[in-house]
């Protein structure tokens, strides 16, 4: 007989009771019940410590960033993602750990690795408008400008979790001022009239965004639909300086003066 | 292989360790049966179940619990790990190399004095339990495994934890099976059930997990056993995502084949992934036979030697350490250089050779995923620096690295491709992962004869069926036995007569007693010998059609694709069997006879 150095008396029996069969099911069923009761118990107390342990090193990656820490901060949440993993949480806490380390990684410049947790996260929740942004200023900066365009159109037709209406301005003007740096100018032309139309101009403060897409529009070639704008800024607040400069530099690029105008 | 004495098929001796677990019915005395005993026994044969059945719903329970035991197993792993060496990342310096250096001292003694049965490769042991052991594996090495393993790997020892959770279900489905009272046949079919619910629970891959066992510990896809193997897979698979959630062991990255020229490097994947298949079987090899010779008090040092050096590395390079899940998440995101991953890959390598080889229990499926992993990302590291317009993500090559692997270390190649599947859960990633697997597969096939586990259990004087010489060798099929037939054909219609004519003086060397095949227009084949058709013409039947005579007799057919062995055993005491086309059952293709399937295994080399 071949003999095992692991194994070098072969096998023992285990000694134990003789149940009938019958018996003997029923005692692995009571055993099967304990041990998940058991099971339950610890899993329980050990999602309770992956949770406490990934909320703790998750803290003080937010410490390290704010301290402008990244290469400490991209540590600790790495390690806040590796507990928050299926450890039954479903705020979405992971994701959220997930996306500071991306967010991390990008500025530190790690921007390969910081593309992969993004597209991790973007294949898993492809209408996450912050992803999708992130996504797009890294494919901008690489000067890829149909995915950077592609990204930033998700972004801003994505879902936002705060102030939909506010991120996606602000979106839709980071776009805007992409497409200007890469002389795409129909294209930014396109969305800031897209832009101009969807501002708010219900109070004064508002005058600043429509000034904002005023010049934007200016730099675009779109003089008329810059004019529009400036006036409309205007309207909203008499004392803007930029608004009143701008209204007469559209009206000199388009030859006319503002009384003209004004009649 | 001899086996052991009182083992499969004999009665058991009286020093069979067995022995005692054995019911035996004539050593109960007579009792006086009442009637509340016979109610008793008629409503309990009522209720039985047949062992099928059983044995069936045996195999949920084995995966209920094997599920169960490996979620335990996981937690009491990281709760080591946690208290031995901190919850940080990157353990402090302090611990990095003293945690594992004491924990392997503390190892040795619990292995040495307590469970000595928990050492060595799991799959090896399993194995060792189906063809040896009658399925037997002792509890007591379910329990030293959950221990032991759960402090090697939280210690930081180079070793995985889907190896002992393979045993671990195994031992508990072969106790499981003799409390029961199986069968003696299904007790030894059990083991692998229980190991496919271990696995596929460390896994979260039921899938590679059936496969697995199939490939390495069965080596057939047997009808009988399947069914409950994946029953268990599947029920260990369940509890394992109810209780720690269905996200799988990493996070892939989204991957898609833009440019089939890609699959070039994916081939040199698998030309890189050979070669550091062999570097690895021939690391272990030579270290673990020389470290098991040193002998003397060895066995108390050698892990904690192990564990020492591992922990001086992971000053520097603390991914070396335990299972490295983590990092080889980190890598699949693009976190590491490809140089330095050609680091972690060889240093992986060392310290599990180390780890393993001490003696420190632990698995080796985790270990050969890294070094997969840190290769592979290597390879795609390189590729983007090399060709910058490459779309495939560095995590896609790190995921074909875990599987090429796999196969060329494993030699597992069909469980190499459904784990990469089920672990990406991308359908996208199949033809890299088959190319890459392929070439390692074959590279080791060429330059390394004896599959690892092959290799692992002849280390420890176990000679068990290699699974790889059981799919790779030649069976001995009737077409290379067979002949022509040299003697006519006699037809169902013809007359005796003409039979007789037909038959005088073409009579078959190889056939004494002169045998010939009779066809039947409906593509039955029957046979008659010379003397009976004399006997039927002296009986007045001369003009009667032969086939009438024959009545319902019937000639097994054979087909040219079939086992010779199969022809042995149809053959009976014909003196040859006609072999016929599968399309047309009434074209003869030749004959085989004993003779001729004796000589074809004479001249066949093996």
């Amino acid at each position: 007989m071949a003999t095992s150095i692991t194994n070098p008396s072969g096998p023992t029996p285990s000694t134990g009771w003789n149940l009938s069969r019958e018996a003997m099911l029923l005692v692995t069923a009571l055993a099967l019940i304990v041990l998940f009761v058991f099971t339950g118990f610890m899993t329980r107390f050990y999602h309770q410590d992956e949770r406490s342990l990934a909320r703790q090193w998750s803290a003080k990656a937010d410490v390290a960033m704010q301290s402008g820490n990244t290469k400490a901060a991209i540590e600790d949440y790495r390690t806040a993602l590796i507990y928050s993993r299926g450890n039954g949480e479903t705020s979405g806490a992971s994701e959220i750990y997930e996306l500071h380390l991306a967010e991390a990684l990008a500025a530190s410049n790690h921007f390969d690795e910081a593309r992969a947790y993004f597209l991790t996260l973007a294949e898993r929740e492809p209408g996450d408008a912050t992803v999708n942004l992130e996504l797009a200023r890294l494919a901008a900066r690489s000067g890829d400008v149909s995915e950077a365009s592609r990204y930033y159109n998700s972004a801003i037709f994505g879902v936002w979790d705060r102030d939909p209406a506010a991120q996606r301005r602000a979106a839709r003007i980071e776009y805007s001022k992409f497409l200007l740096e890469h002389d795409q100018l129909a294209e930014a032309q396109a969305q800031l009239i897209a832009l101009a139309a969807a501002l708010p101009s219900a109070t004064r403060g508002d005058a600043a965004l429509h000034v904002q897409a005023a010049q934007l529009l200016m730099e675009s070639g779109a003089t008329a639909n810059a004019l529009e704008e400036f006036q409309r800024a205007l309207q909203l607040d008499r004392s803007s300086s930029d608004a009143a400069r701008g209204v007469d530099l559209a009206l000199q690029r388009l030859g006319r003066s503002r009384a003209g105008n004004t009649q | 292989m001899s086996e052991p004495e009182g083992v499969p098929g004999g009665a058991s001796s009286p020093g069979d360790p067995r022995a005692a677990e054995v019911p035996s019915s004539a050593s109960v005395p007579p009792v006086r049966r009442s009637r509340f005993d016979a109610a008793i026994d008629s409503i309990r044969q009522k209720i039985a179940l047949q062992e099928g059945t059983l044995f069936l719903l045996l195999a949920v329970a084995i995966g209920l619990f094997s599920g169960l035991a490996v979620v335990c197993f996981r937690i009491a792993i990281e709760w080591t790990r946690v208290g031995l060496l901190g919850s940080a990342l990157y353990p402090r310096t302090p611990r990095v190399f003293l945690v594992p250096a004491i924990a392997g001292l503390v190892l040795a003694i619990l292995v040495v004095k307590f469970f000595p049965r928990v050492r060595g490769s799991g799959v090896t042991q399993t194995k060792s339990a189906v063809y040896i052991y009658d399925g037997f594996i002792p509890f007591q090495t379910v329990i030293g495994k959950f221990i032991c393993c759960a402090l090697a790997i939280g210690s930081g020892q180079s070793l995985g934890p889907e190896d002992p959770s393979l045993q671990m279900g195994a031992g508990i489905a072969s106790l499981l099976g003799r409390k029961l009272k199986l069968s003696r046949e299904k007790v030894r079919l059990i083991a692998p059930v229980g190991a496919a619910a271990g696995l596929a629970a460390a896994f979260n891959s039921p899938i590679a997990a059936v496969v697995f066992v199939i490939e390495e510990v069965i080596g057939t896809w047997s009808a009988g056993v399947l069914g409950a193997i994946v029953l268990a897979a599947v029920s260990s698979v369940v509890v394992s995502r109810w209780f720690l959630g269905s996200e799988p062991l990493f996070r892939t990255p989204a991957y898609s084949l833009v440019n089939p020229i890609e699959l070039v490097s994916y081939a040199i994947l698998g030309i890189a992934g050979g070669i550091v298949s062999l570097l690895f079987a021939k690391a272990l090899s030579f270290v673990r036979p020389r470290l098991r010779a040193i002998g003397g008090t060895s066995q108390y040092w050698l892990p904690a030697a192990a564990g020492l050096v591992i922990g001086i590395a992971g000053i520097w390079i603390p991914q070396v350490m335990g299972a490295g899940y983590d990092y080889m998440d980190q890598a699949m995101h693009g976190q590491f250089v490809w140089q330095f991953l050609l680091i972690l890959a060889i240093a992986k390598i060392i310290a599990t050779t180390l780890s393993f080889s001490s003696g420190a229990p632990g698995g080796m499926f985790a270990p050969t995923l890294f070094i997969g992993a840190m290769l592979g990302a290597a390879v795609g590291g390189a590729e983007h620096i090399l060709a910058p317009n490459s779309t495939g993500p560095v995590g896609a090559y790190a995921l074909v690295g875990m599987g090429t692997l796999f196969a060329g270390f494993l030699r597992v190649p069909l469980t190499s491709v459904f784990m990469v599947l089920e672990v990406s859960g991308n359908y996208s990633i199949i033809l890299p992962v088959i190319i890459s697997n392929a070439i390692a597969y074959l590279i080791s096939l060429r330059f390394q004869e004896t599959p690892i586990f092959d290799l692992l259990s002849r280390q420890e004087g176990l000679d068990l069926p290699s699974m790889e010489e059981l799919r790779e060798g030649q069976a001995l099929r009737v077409e290379d036995a067979m002949r022509p037939a040299t003697v006519p054909v006699l037809s169902s219609t013809d007359s005796i007569a003409e039979a007789i004519e037909r038959t005088q003086s073409k009579q078959d060397p190889n056939s004494p007693e002169e045998f010939f095949l009779v066809r039947f227009p409906t593509g039955r084949w029957a046979g008659v010998r010379v003397p009976a058709l004399h006997k039927f013409a002296a009986d007045g039947h001369a003009a009667a059609q032969l086939g009438d005579l024959l009545g319902s007799q019937r000639l097994p057919r054979l087909h040219l694709d079939q086992p010779a062995d199969l022809a042995m055993r149809l053959m009976r005491d014909f003196p040859y069997l006609p072999v016929v086309s599968r399309a047309d059952a009434l074209r003869l293709e030749g004959v085989v006879s004993l003779a001729d399937i004796l000589s074809a295994y004479l001249r066949k080399p093996n």
